[in-house]
């Protein structure tokens, strides 16, 4: 690792400021990627700004009508272990839980997966398929944006270079709606998804018909994409298990992978359809839909 | 034998506070005054022409001391010089004030490459036509089925016994399958480091870990073409070797910088140079075809042996293929291809899980085609009292048939009863356990209080071991034992801590030193308490006379009285060259559920079964069992080495090269099979390798039991089980319970 100046703002105000005299910082969260970045010197920053001290960064809040905040220094197992997060957004509980080992989870942070912007990324599917959306701070003034917009590409935001990620709001959760999220990997931890899926639906209140759904793949694209298509045949419908099986069906052929050495495309399309299948069945039992049978964990 | 009270006792390995609690002094903490950095330049092309290298913006960094090329060592081999073979190999060598400022010069260095050909895969490999590995390597000739050369086979054997047309010609079911294995890495804890120092009389000293010092010692001399006597090797705790450390690593260059520089060298090796540049286990490629009778006993085995060895060449052994089974009638080929790929070295009981998935899957095809229970086929041909397992002693008793049967029962063979997609597969292993050259020194202290110093460098509790049967003999507490790792120049030569002969000879080195204080301690009591020495019992550190009471002494007085004396402190040593060995055997019974969408095959229990003759410390032995069998799961469910374009390696790390976490691991049931053998300390037999050679096998079988179909390739990833599936749907035997 090459050696940089270390800069640990308290206030988002003086973040910005380190950030404009210093064009080029890297913004240092939990530190789980840019670490390994900086030592293999696959990013060699002079500067490294931290906002895990900024005051307030690290305040998880949930409020039934104006929904869940999540501070830019939350981490992954202040997620997995809040009961709100559980009960209302158990696809985003999933996707926390899933990442890395508990000592990391401990150490990275929701924001910090997003901004790292890996198309395999474990909170994000959740948090597109949630309406997620960031607050960022910059030299020229407050934006708000989707989760969905934030990540451009593979390892790229939608940032400029002075703007930071301050909080990211996910909205009220909505009655009879339910959500939930899984990934495939080879082995039970320490490892990322070859796919991701995450699926989130709300049902109407007397047909049981679904009113509005999201399906958000994982690692199968550039980012975490939409599997429009697959949405779209929900709409209206009533989640019978024949239409859930259609539905998977489109999201595999929705996602655009591509084959390395984790996996051939060929193989993690097939594991859209079963995992898309998976979670649109566990988001509809999330609902209090058809099938019910608890609340499941992915 | 009297009662033993340390020996067989779950003492607690005696290093362990301090590795678990970070005390332990391993390689990398070795900090001398003025280090030195080294760093290698790694050739990033499976296979390339070197046309030229400059060093010159390199050597001008400040804070860089030395950059060394073969150019700048003619007459070492320690660097490539013309031609490099394999991605990973080493090309150059920078010195530096600090590692950052070696891995900047390394980025410096200009090496113009012409990129050659390369092949990874062994088959393709082997093809007539294949590009050429090694340019000008010697092969052997061997032709295809159409009269072809076969390209890049380094080494070829065979093994005839009987006639095979004719065991063929008797069998009523014959089966046959191509079984495919990749190379897969030791991972060790610990990476490699080397520090190296040319003292003020010019000899070398180097600090750093390994299977045993005097290999290094003299892979160090040789490699610098040194007088043996010119160099000290001084061993610190090793963090896992496996059989990869038996060799040297790094510890010659630094030797060569420390020498160049005159400033002691250090030279830490990454995780990603162990997978480029590490000696991990050959791939193969097998095809065996297996007859039996309907009884189930087998008339003939014939197949070829295709080992990946990579650049290394070598010979490859088939006679694993039959092992422990009796067959009258073998015709078996090996074949050594070479690869661009590095060298492998030792893994722990190498070659012999490869061998046992190709024999222990076709032992399962008989018994699917036959009808017959898995077990009782491997009971009716396991070799029996009398057997020669691998041409070595007849066994006295019979050990491998005992370790099936208690096996099967710990798992409830045939008995459990299981849900859709689950499946239960069984395997052996036979390992013959190396022996010899090994040493213990025993002295006892004016206070009673034992040291013992050994050459025999410390894996897996081999000194916890010593220690304990120093105080069984002795009759002191173990915690008043201590054991101290000997280096080169302060013990004679010791053998590698491998080939599960550390605890074994070491054992018995131990044994026979500590008999000798023993000895000395009884032939100064019987003076002293007017004795004869047949009459005295020595136990909890005191020797009494055997119907008299209240006569008696403290071993604290005779030892505090012999140092005083003519024939001075109480000592024993023990300095062993060979000492036979048993074959051994070890079972293992997997249960696994697979989920039929994914692939994912999940490792519900593991029975590990294994005939140790006695354990000497039963707590380590299953600890060795249980780590044999996390490694024997990731070779079978995870683990391999993947190769690209330009033969690079696809995932030297360890995210992409997925090895078992904690939560994939089943408890392990773990059966020592005790029955003393007459060779061993105690009646032990090597206990470190035999439990890694079954589990592979096992899981594969479960696997074809749980879903119908065979998966011939590890390892089973779920890709892997889904393109299996997709050629042959499952045949799921289980409807429920």
């Amino acid at each position: 690792m090459q050696s940089f100046e270390y800069i640990a703002p308290r206030t988002v105000k003086e973040a910005l400021a380190a950030l404009q005299q210093h064009r080029g910082a890297l913004l240092l969260a939990g530190g789980t990627d840019a670490l390994i970045r900086m030592k293999s010197r696959a990013e060699t920053p002079s500067v490294v700004v931290d906002v895990k001290r900024i005051r307030g960064m690290d305040e998880l809040r949930f409020d039934a009508r104006k929904g869940l905040t999540i501070g830019a220094a939350v981490t992954m197992r202040q997620i997995e272990q809040s009961a709100d997060v559980g009960q209302h957004y158990a696809a985003l509980a999933h996707g926390a839980a899933r990442v890395g080992s508990v000592q990391i989870r401990n150490q990275a942070t929701v924001a910090g997966n997003i901004c790292n912007a890996a198309p395999s990324a474990d909170t994000a599917p959740a948090l597109i398929a949630l309406g997620a959306k960031v607050r960022i701070a910059g030299s020229q003034g407050r934006r708000s944006m989707t989760v969905e917009k934030l990540m451009v590409g593979p390892g790229r935001t939608a940032l400029v270079a002075d703007e930071l990620v301050t909080a990211i709001h996910v909205p009220a959760p909505q009655p009879r709606a339910g959500s939930a999220y899984t990934r495939h990997t080879p082995r039970g931890a320490m490892d990322i998804a070859v796919v991701g899926v995450a699926a989130a639906v709300m049902l109407a209140p007397r047909t049981g018909a679904c009113e509005q759904a999201k399906i958000v793949l994982g690692a199968v694209a550039p980012t975490p994409m939409r599997a429009k298509r697959a949405e779209r045949m929900l709409q209206g419908e009533k989640l019978s298990d024949e239409l859930i099986a259609a539905v998977a069906a489109a999201a595999a052929e929705e996602a655009r992978p591509i084959s390395d050495v984790r996996a051939s495309a060929q193989f993690r399309r097939q594991m859209v359809a079963v995992l898309t299948q998976r979670m649109v069945v566990a988001a509809r039992e999330n609902a209090g839909g058809q099938g019910q049978s608890g609340r499941r964990a992915a | 034998m009297a009662k033993l009270k340390v020996v067989g006792a779950r003492t607690p390995k005696l290093n362990g506070p301090d590795i678990v609690t970070g005390r332990t002094i391993y390689a990398d903490d070795v900090q001398l005054p003025g280090t030195l950095h080294g760093r290698i330049l790694h050739s990033p092309h499976g296979h390339a022409r070197i046309r030229a290298i400059d060093t010159a913006k390199a050597r001008a960094l400040p804070g860089v001391v030395d950059v060394v090329t073969a150019a700048d060592i003619p007459d070492l081999s320690l660097l490539a010089s013309d031609e490099v073979c394999h991605e990973g190999q080493k090309v150059a060598l920078v010195a530096a004030v600090d590692p950052d400022i070696a891995e900047d010069a390394l980025a410096l260095i200009k090496v113009e490459y012409e990129v050659l050909p390369s092949v990874t895969d062994p088959e393709a490999a082997m093809a007539p036509g294949a590009p050429e590995v090694m340019l000008g390597a010697p092969t052997e000739t061997v032709v295809d089925e159409n009269g072809e050369r076969l390209s890049n086979i380094a080494s070829r054997s065979e093994m005839v016994e009987g006639d095979v047309d004719k065991g063929f010609a008797e069998a009523d079911v014959i089966v046959e399958q191509v079984y495919r294995m990749p190379y897969f890495h030791q991972v060790y804890m610990e990476p490699n480091s080397a520090t190296a120092r040319v003292e003020a009389n010019g000899r070398i000293t180097v600090w750093t870990s390994g299977q045993g010092s005097f290999n290094i010692r003299n892979a160090v001399a040789g490699a610098l073409k040194l007088p043996q006597g010119q160099v000290r090797v001084i061993m610190a705790e090793m963090g896992g070797g496996f059989g990869a450390k038996n060799g040297i690593f790094t510890e010659a260059h630094a030797a060569l910088l420390a020498q160049r520089t005159g400033q002691p060298v250090k030279v830490l090796m990454s995780r990603e140079e162990e997978f480029l540049d590490g000696r991990p286990a050959p791939g193969c490629v097998v095809r065996l075809k297996t007859g039996a009778k309907k009884d189930g006993t087998l008339t003939a085995v014939e197949g070829r042996m295709v080992w990946d060895r990579g650049i290394g060449g070598g010979g490859g052994g088939v006679g694993r293929l039959t092992d422990i089974y009796e067959i009258a009638n073998v015709k078996l080929e090996g074949l050594v291809v070479r690869t661009n790929k590095p060298a492998p070295g030792a893994y722990r009981a190498p070659g012999a899980p490869q061998a046992a998935v190709p024999r222990e899957g076709n032992m399962d095809l008989l018994a699917r085609e036959l009808g017959m229970d898995p077990l009782a086929i491997r009971l009716k041909n396991a070799f029996k009292k009398g057997g020669r397992a691998r041409g070595g002693a007849p066994l006295p008793r019979d050990w491998l048939r005992q370790t099936l049967r208690q096996a099967a029962g710990e798992a409830n063979w045939g008995k459990r009863r299981l849900k859709p997609n689950q499946g239960m597969g069984i395997a052996c292993g036979e390992w013959q356990n190396a022996a010899g050259q090994t040493n213990a020194f025993i002295t006892m202290a004016g206070d009673g209080s034992v040291s013992i110093v050994t050459g025999q460098v410390d894996i897996t509790g081999v000194h916890t071991v010593m220690a304990q049967i120093a105080a069984e003999e002795l009759g002191v507490p173990v915690e008043k034992v201590s054991v101290s790792l000997g280096d080169t120049d302060t013990v004679p030569f010791t053998g590698l801590s491998a080939g599960s002969k550390a605890a074994y000879s070491a054992g018995t080195a131990a044994r026979d030193a500590a008999v000798e204080a023993r000895t000395q301690l009884l032939r100064l009591a019987a003076e002293l308490l007017e004795a004869d020495v047949d009459d005295l019992i020595l136990a909890d550190e005191k020797v009494r006379v055997k119907g008299r009471r209240g006569r008696s002494i403290e071993l604290a007085e005779l030892a505090n009285n012999a140092i005083g004396s003519n024939d001075g402190p109480i000592s024993g040593r023990c300095v062993l060259g060979r000492i036979p060995t048993y074959a051994s055997f070890s079972v293992n019974i997997a249960t696994v559920e697979v989920d039929p969408d994914t692939g994912q095959v999940q490792l519900l229990d593991l029975v590990a079964a294994q005939d140790v003759g006695r354990a000497l410390n039963p707590m380590l032995v299953e600890g060795q069992i249980q780590g044999a069998a996390v490694q024997a799961m990731g070779f079978g469910m995870m683990e391999a080495q993947r190769y690209g374009a330009g033969a690079r390696m696809l995932n030297a790390n360890l995210l992409d090269y997925a090895i078992p976490t904690t939560v994939d691991v089943p408890k392990v049931r773990t059966v020592l099979v005790e029955d003393p053998c007459e060779m061993g300390p105690y009646g032990a037999k090597g206990v470190g390798e035999p439990p890694i050679i079954p589990g592979a096998a096992a899981i594969a079988n479960a696997v074809h039991d749980a879903i119908g179909v065979r998966v011939s390739e590890l390892p089973l990833t779920p890709e892997t089980v889904m393109k299996a599936l997709r050629r042959q749907p499952a045949k799921n035997k289980r409807k429920g319970e």
